[in-house]
């Protein structure tokens, strides 16, 4: 294990990388990305791209999200649950008006996020805006993150 | 005062005297439109069979430290070994599930041994080198099955189903391999996320003797997997 602070008092990128368990995370994100192939590469867009303080803090909401999801025993995804693409962000030349950007092969689940905007559409677009937009190892962590808050909250709105 | 000695001479008294004139500028031409393994094996089995091993040897002589991975490659002619078809499996099993592939690095067999076992594959080829080519000639003898692309038109190969395949040289096992320039300028933050696979596809995974001059060493990390061909 390297070292975990250096003289300025931080974490070695090393050592964060050390830290973070790719296949923890495949189990968690499963229910949402079926196939193996599309699920190592949102694993590796979250925590294999992008600056490493990134990648350990997703990491770290994600696993703990994950963890409260598997106590709680919620199944994933909901039924027309995660349907709302996460468009890769071509250069605006590249972008054709008449045809809808490639997207990752995560959807989100608005769930979380109409429970925030109550009802308003418009609230409700931006915020899946906001969330989606931004560089691909930080939305694909928002919206991996908000998939596991709808199931965790679906799971406690089934409780008595 | 004398003139320099141009590179590949191998001076007056070098092994140059036993070479064909020209054959630097030969194999320049050959390297930048069939690949520099792909050239090699052309001129390596030429040479041996007129001249056998002496003549190899005087060939990696008078070129292999100009053009490295001929030198890598007549190294390996000269221990035994022959080039057979590109170990095309492993790779395929990279490809499952992946419709569209850009490439980086051009080595013509290979590519053309890709295309014939993915028929249904789409492959653009990023068109530029550190050696001069005439990327015309070079996408026309693909047979209409490669695209020619560049730095910016490649990330409209992006998406879910893509990959990037770039042919490497060189003996993993310290972590890094040779890439051609070309890897350097597109890999970056900004394409890395948008292509499911970034595949290596190692055309000589063997030690290099001289400075891989042409090419770069990168991390094997750089990649999502690598295979040897």
């Amino acid at each position: 294990m390297p070292p975990l602070h250096h003289s300025h008092d931080r974490a070695a990128a090393s050592a964060i990388a050390q830290a973070l368990d790719a296949e923890r995370l495949a189990r968690i994100l499963a229910p949402w990305i079926p196939d193996p192939g599309e699920r190592t590469f949102v694993v590796r867009c979250i925590i294999g791209e992008g600056p490493i303080h990134h990648r350990g803090a997703s990491y770290a909401l994600l696993a703990l999200a994950g963890a409260v999801a598997e106590r709680l025993g919620s199944p994933g995804p909901g039924p027309g649950g995660a349907d709302l693409a996460v468009p890769m962000r071509l250069p605006p030349h590249l972008e054709r008006r008449d045809q809808d950007p490639p997207a990752y092969p995560l959807r989100l689940d608005p769930a979380g996020l109409d429970l925030l905007a109550g009802g308003e559409e418009d609230i409700r677009q931006v915020l899946v805006d906001a969330v989606t937009d931004g560089p691909p190892h930080h939305a694909l962590a928002n919206v991996a993150l908000l998939n596991l808050l709808a199931a965790i909250l679906r799971r406690i709105g089934e409780r008595p | 005062m004398s003139s320099p000695t141009p590179p590949g001479s191998g001076g007056p008294s070098g092994p140059c005297d036993a070479a064909p004139p020209g054959l630097l500028q030969a194999f320049r031409t050959a390297a930048g439109e069939l690949g520099h393994a792909g050239a090699a094996e052309i001129f390596v089995r030429e040479i041996a069979e007129e001249r056998g091993d002496a003549g190899v040897t005087a060939f990696r002589d008078v070129l292999g430290r100009d053009f490295p991975v001929a030198d890598a490659l007549a190294g390996r002619w000269l221990a035994g070994w022959r080039p057979g078809p590109p170990a095309l499996a492993p790779l395929l099993r990279h490809l499952q599930g992946i419709h569209r592939l850009a490439v980086v690095g051009l080595e013509a067999r290979h590519l053309d041994a890709l295309v014939d076992a993915r028929p249904d594959l789409e492959v653009a080829l990023l068109a530029w080198n550190a050696l001069p080519a005439d990327w015309e000639r070079i996408i026309a003898n693909c047979g209409g099955r490669v695209q020619a692309v560049d730095l910016d038109g490649i990330f409209g190969w992006a998406g879910p189903h893509s990959a990037v395949l770039c042919l490497v040289y060189g003996d993993p096992a310290a972590g890094t391999v040779y890439a051609p320039p070309a890897w350097l300028r597109l890999n970056g933050p900004d394409m890395r996320p948008q292509f499911r696979s970034l595949i290596a596809w190692n055309i000589l995974p063997v030690a290099f003797t001289v400075y891989p001059r042409w090419f770069h060493e990168v991390q094997v990390d750089d990649f999502t997997a690598l295979e040897d061909a």
